[in-house]
């Protein structure tokens, strides 16, 4: 329950980081209107699940009666409607057209897999019980997380966006649209049987999200570019999802750590940049470096609590795992942990590599 | 009117297949990489 009331608090929060955001090196602000628009489209899944907890459910407000059920078409419209109106708005901004078609495939196929598995009427495993429902279930619901929160081999969609100047723009695609979705997705996990009903296949599940993760952490390190490492450092939401799978409740705060770890980057990322930059790229790590020498260091302190957090919590599923007996599930969480170790450990990490 | 335009921009990209290599093969990975989860998760549901 408490998820309801600190998800507004914390979107309210990172959105106005991105709306007091001092570069000058972007080319621009989003307008207020149109911030105003991604706030609000962000804000749908919320509001829709006040309404229809307000609308008379609360007496079934338990793990086995979702009070989404009743309103799941409203639960399908604001996904796709959020989904559709960031993208959408967002269009006037991006240069490249074919980058932005490509991040539109991402989306709509991510969150039409999503629906396939998780939606609380249509969603197969409630629909047709049977062994082929609970796979396909599983399926998309890896393609679809893979899809949206940029998880190789299937990152490309969001990653080409990476190289576009409007620093908001970034955050509203990378920081506060997978926040709103890993909100929708654990609200939905956690008040209705779906966990039970493919039991058998979570593991299945939660380890993909763990080499997922994993692939994430490794290519992490060879990112020049701020914003593309901003994405795939944001793919780690992910992995309070495997969390919940696994051990429910502990991803619901998983989640919000993670999302706490997550406002000071963001807050540095939007810092005034000096005028002396020259017209250089500052989306640059290196040029970033150079002009804005104590916040890069704040960064990288800010990255390595971020990840130390995660080599954490992937260590302790790791031994969790391990000792209820899922030692292939338990590996994978191993890799998650020492990928995102490696990167901490890496002193070279985010430098240009020189070519051979 | 300017979202109207971009709507129908997209969509006659779509239809012209305007924009092909990149996104066609973004779309195939996706679903390879669907074809061979299902094989796994088979497996997985068997043993």
């Amino acid at each position: 329950m408490y998820m309801l009331l600190i998800f507004p608090v914390v979107l309210l929060f990172l959105s106005s980081l991105t709306f007091f955001s001092k570069r000058k090196a972007d080319r621009a602000h989003l307008g207020r209107l149109l911030h105003f628009m991604l706030f609000a489209a962000l804000m749908l899944p919320w509001a829709l699940i006040v309404f229809s907890l307000f609308r008379g459910n609360l007496e079934n407000f338990s793990m086995n009666a979702s009070p989404l059920a009743n309103t799941a078409d409203l639960w399908l419209l604001s996904c796709q409607a959020m989904l559709a109106l960031v993208l959408l708005l967002v269009r006037a901004k991006v240069e490249s057209p074919e980058a932005w078609f490509k991040a539109f495939v991402s989306a709509m196929l991510g969150i039409l897999f999503l629906v396939l598995s998780l939606h609380p009427v249509l969603g197969l495993p409630f629909a047709i019980d049977s062994r082929e429902a609970a796979v396909v279930s599983a399926v998309s619901f890896i393609v679809g997380l893979f899809l949206l929160f940029g998880l190789p081999p299937l990152q490309l969609g969001v990653i080409d966006l990476g190289s576009e100047k409007n620093a908001s723009l970034h955050v509203f695609l990378n920081v506060s649209l997978r926040y709103c979705l890993g909100f929708v997705i654990l609200f939905t996990l956690g008040f209705n049987n779906w966990v039970q009903d493919i039991e058998a296949l979570s593991f299945l599940i939660a380890g993909a999200i763990f080499l997922g993760v994993g692939l994430t952490r490794i290519v992490l390190r060879l990112q020049t570019n701020l914003f593309r490492m901003l994405s795939y450092l944001t793919s780690g939401l992910a992995l309070s999802l495997a969390l919940q799978l696994l051990f429910a409740e502990y991803g619901e705060l998983f989640f919000f750590a993670q999302v706490l770890g997550l406002i000071p980057i963001v807050a540095i990322l939007n810092e005034r940049s000096p005028d002396a930059s020259g017209g250089l790229d500052l989306q640059n790590w290196a040029n970033f470096r150079r002009f804005n020498g104590e916040a890069a260091e704040r960064l990288h302190m800010g990255l390595r609590l971020f990840l130390y957090l995660e080599v954490g919590v992937s260590l302790a599923t790791a031994v969790g795992l391990a000792m209820k007996g899922h030692f292939l599930v338990a590996l994978t969480a191993l890799f998650a942990g020492f990928c995102a170790f490696v990167v901490t450990r890496d002193k070279h990490a985010f430098a240009p590599r020189l070519a051979a | 009117m300017k979202g109207l335009l971009n709507i129908g921009e997209i969509l006659g990209a779509i239809v012209s297949s305007k924009m092909t290599g990149d996104v066609r093969a973004h779309a195939g990975w996706i679903l390879k990489f669907a074809l061979v989860l299902t094989g796994f998760a088979y497996l997985a549901l068997r043993s």
